[in-house]
């Protein structure tokens, strides 16, 4: 791509969600609790359209997201789902284990792709 | 502004016009009057002049033909033809000398000794010849045509020549001289002569040769003289007395038979008599008169130009010739041509004023429609235009002003026009916020109406939450067992479930958490209660196949409800100390009757329910044994992630901690203490999530 795309940021007063095309990664920060699947498909949306434009390897970071509620998980978790239908597109997500959430939750993301790459450090 | 004091442009140009008019008119007439008085004079002067040369050269002829006459009888008598002894012999002489001279009335000689021989000319045309005989007597004969002499025509006695006049004055001037004029008897008539004395060979002096003139020849030639209409001409002697005159009168009067002489202050001419008082006046003493004068007088108001000029011989003459001219003679024409100056100076003027007042009309007319044409324009009539006219300044300011007047239209027009698209682009404006607002105002009502809705559904899904939960009364009913519940709805989440179900000895204690809220997580939630209580029902035991069963159920329906909701949901199955736990939730404590607390991970007992069609595979299962005193806590994750004011989470270890301190306490009790410790935690913090706990204590 001759054109790069520019950085795509998603934010509010708690949280960043923000995409840069470069590495294809998409940083999650903040405290994200948001009232429903309505409220997080902006955020749904920037990751399908990252997802549709096939990149060889894409990265969800969270290590930065101190929170996210079930509602946010389940957003994730649709998300990893509907990636096991798009083979090639290698999924890494990066977690912390400081962050008491994502210890658990992670795993089912794993669960639902196999071939998501997690990395909790 | 006050216009009556502002000059109008018409008055402005035809004023000075007409004045200038006037003037020039004026002026040219003065002066033309003027040139023709000074003509006049100068005309009277010159035809003055000329009559006074002509009456000079006339009188020159007249005195010289004596002299003449006297200078050849002169000349005769030193040639001998003539004899001073044999008077009566020059006769014939005489004779012949009067058919020559025919200005003179008598030739004579006069002999010192008395002796007179002479030729008199007649009136009547008729000549005599008069000798004095030896007595001394005059006597007269008639003369025949061939000159010789007649019959006798009459005598007078005692006649000497040395006692006249004729023969005194020029013997005692010794030298040829003129009488005075003297007045004749018969024929009545005044008449001057002219002797001269003679002398022999051997200077001797032999008498006085002597010729007459009659003056009223003079008077005669001054009649024939043509002096302007009127003219008049005099000849005087300085003593005032007339000689000869142009007028009818004759310079004489007969008293007693006697002509006498007449004073020109005198004269019955009027003319005469006024010229000679002006002469007098004017000059004091008509002797000092050398030279030729011309002056002008006024009689009775007329102008008259009058010359006077000496006429002398150097024998004894000296007259004055006066000629006098009334102005009014040549100002006939002059005034006619004034007249002629008038009229057409007036008619110069008329055709002048008139076509100045045109001309100002004809400059004035355009400029005045201009002025009003501009006026109405101030006034806001823009629909002007003055035409064309034929001056071509008054033409290009015309054009001028049509084009400024176009322009104005035009960019009134233009004006116009913009304003009315700006209208009709603020009425369109204004009725695309009118439909805007209509559009977000049905937006707010249905937005209003959504609210509504939600709040009716999340009402609804409330009271299904509510209505589900199982009653105080049922967890007593339950045999061996110590069970309190507690839930409480956030203001907007919500969808959390428990439900604990006993059949044949078996308690199923079941608690979960559904992603969202409203009408749809109530259902779900209720969904699910029914596939928890139906399986239970059917005593199905096998955790997998419970969960699955479940699984596909909630899926199926989610996925023909078309929503997107899932939940976490944990299944406990009690029975005689034993309990089985499968699902994937919070974690699970396990508390011992000591107070420790054992956290069972349950990452690995299941998967979100809902989400996925066939999570079989992940589902699991762990037993835990209870002993008495020991017992179970479940929870949503309300609870370990309820924020405090500073977004801090309270945390699974406190609640753990709260739980471990408390659990010598009933379930009623150790539910109490942790409610209010979370209570304590979050303080005026917003509650986010729905708060479920669960207590199950083996007794």
């Amino acid at each position: 791509m001759l054109t790069r795309m520019a950085i795509e940021e998603i934010k509010d007063k708690d949280y960043t969600v923000q995409y840069d095309p470069e590495s294809s990664t998409v940083d999650f920060i903040g405290l994200l609790s948001l009232g429903g699947t309505k409220e997080y498909a902006p955020i749904a949306d920037l990751l399908n359209k990252i997802a549709a434009s096939k990149p060889d390897q894409m990265t969800l970071n969270l290590r930065k997201l101190e929170f996210l509620n079930s509602s946010g998980i389940s957003m994730l978790s649709k998300f990893v789902l509907g990636l096991r239908k798009k083979k090639g597109i290698q999924l890494v997500v990066l977690g912390s284990n400081e962050i008491p959430w994502q210890g658990k939750s992670l795993k089912n993301l794993q669960k639902f792709l196999p071939s998501l790459k997690l990395e909790i450090e | 502004m006050n216009p009556s004091k502002n000059i109008s442009l018409r008055l402005l140009l035809i004023l000075p016009f007409i004045l200038q008019i006037f003037g020039a008119v004026g002026l040219v007439g003065y002066l033309s009057f003027q040139n023709g008085q000074k003509a006049v004079e100068e005309l009277a002067n010159q035809l003055m002049l000329e009559v006074g040369e002509r009456i000079s050269e006339r009188l020159n002829l007249y005195l010289e033909t004596p002299h003449l006459v006297n200078q050849l009888n002169e000349d005769a008598i030193d040639l001998g033809q003539l004899d001073l002894e044999d008077l009566p012999s020059m006769e014939p002489h005489f004779w012949r000398q009067s058919q020559v001279f025919n200005l003179i009335s008598y030739i004579q000689f006069g002999s010192n000794r008395g002796e007179f021989v002479g030729l008199a000319v007649n009136d009547d045309g008729t000549f005599a010849y008069q000798v004095t005989d030896f007595t001394g007597a005059l006597q007269t004969y008639a003369i025949d045509e061939q000159g010789r002499r007649g019959k006798f025509l009459q005598t007078s006695p005692n006649f000497d020549p040395r006692r006249r006049p004729w023969y005194i004055v020029p013997q005692q001037a010794d030298r040829p001289a003129w009488t005075p004029i003297y007045a004749w008897v018969n024929p009545p008539t005044l008449a001057i002569t002219l002797g001269q004395p003679y002398y022999d060979k051997t200077g001797k002096f032999q008498g006085i040769l002597a010729t007459d003139l009659t003056i009223a020849q003079i008077s005669d030639f001054l009649r024939s003289l043509k002096i302007g209409k009127s003219g008049k001409t005099f000849i005087l002697e300085r003593s005032g007395l007339l000689i000869a005159t142009s007028s009818t009168e004759s310079p004489f009067i007969i008293k007693n038979k006697t002509p006498e002489r007449l004073a020109a202050s005198e004269s019955r001419d009027m003319m005469t008599r006024s010229t000679f008082k002006y002469l007098t006046d004017y000059f004091e003493n008509l002797a000092s008169i050398n030279s030729r004068q011309q002056l002008s007088f006024t009689i009775a108001g007329q102008r008259q130009f009058v010359q006077v000029m000496s006429i002398n011989d150097r024998r004894g003459v000296d007259w004055l010739s006066v000629v006098v001219v009334p102005e009014s003679d040549f100002m006939e024409q002059i005034d006619a041509n004034t007249q002629t100056t008038i009229l057409l100076c007036l008619a110069a003027l008329g055709i002048a004023t008139i076509l100045g007042i045109f001309t100002a009309h004809w400059i004035t007319k355009p400029v005045l429609r201009l002025s009003q044409a501009s006026e109405a324009i101030a006034a806001g009539k823009l629909e002007q235009n003055v035409g064309k006219y034929r001056v071509n300044e008054i033409d290009i300011l015309a054009q001028s002003f049509n084009r400024m007047a176009q322009q104005l239209r035009e960019s009134f027009a233009k004006l116009a026009k913009t304003t009315e698209q700006l209208e009709i682009r603020v009425k369109e404006r204004t009725a695309q916020l009118a439909a805007a607002n209509a559009e977000i105002t049905q937006l707010n009502e249905k937005l209003q109406t959504e609210n509504l809705r939600l709040g009716a559904e999340l009402d609804v899904a409330r009271q299904i939450q509510q209505m589900i939960l199982p009653k105080p009364e049922e967890l007593e009913d339950i045999e061996g067992l110590d069970i309190a519940g507690f839930m409480e709805p956030a203001d907007e989440m919500g969808g959390d479930y428990y439900d604990v179900l006993q059949i044949d000895g078996i308690v199923t204690l079941g608690i979960g958490d559904v992603t969202g809220h409203g009408l749809e997580s109530g259902l779900l939630m209720l969904m699910t209660q029914t596939a928890v209580r139906t399986l239970q029902q059917i005593r199905e035991q096998d955790p997998v196949r419970f969960l699955d069963t479940l699984n596909r159920t909630i899926y199926h329906n989610v996925q023909r409800m078309n929503s997107d909701k899932n939940l976490t949901l944990a299944i406990l199955n009690y029975s005689e100390g034993r309990v089985s736990i499968s699902g994937q939730h919070e974690e699970t404590l396990v508390v011992r009757a000591g107070g420790h607390i054992e956290r069972i991970d349950t990452m690995d007992l299941g998967l979100p329910i809902g989400l996925d069609d066939d999570i079989a595979d992940f589902i699991d299962h762990t037993i835990v044994e209870l002993h008495p005193g020991d017992g179970v806590v479940v929870y949503t994750d309300g609870i370990p992630e309820a924020f405090d004011l500073e977004k801090k989470q309270y945390g699974l270890d406190r609640l753990c901690k709260i739980i471990s301190q408390n659990w010598q306490h009933n379930a009623q009790e150790i539910k109490q203490a942790v409610i209010d410790d979370l209570r304590a935690f979050i303080g005026k913090q917003k509650v986010f999530d729905d708060i479920t706990l669960v207590i199950l204590k083996q007794q």
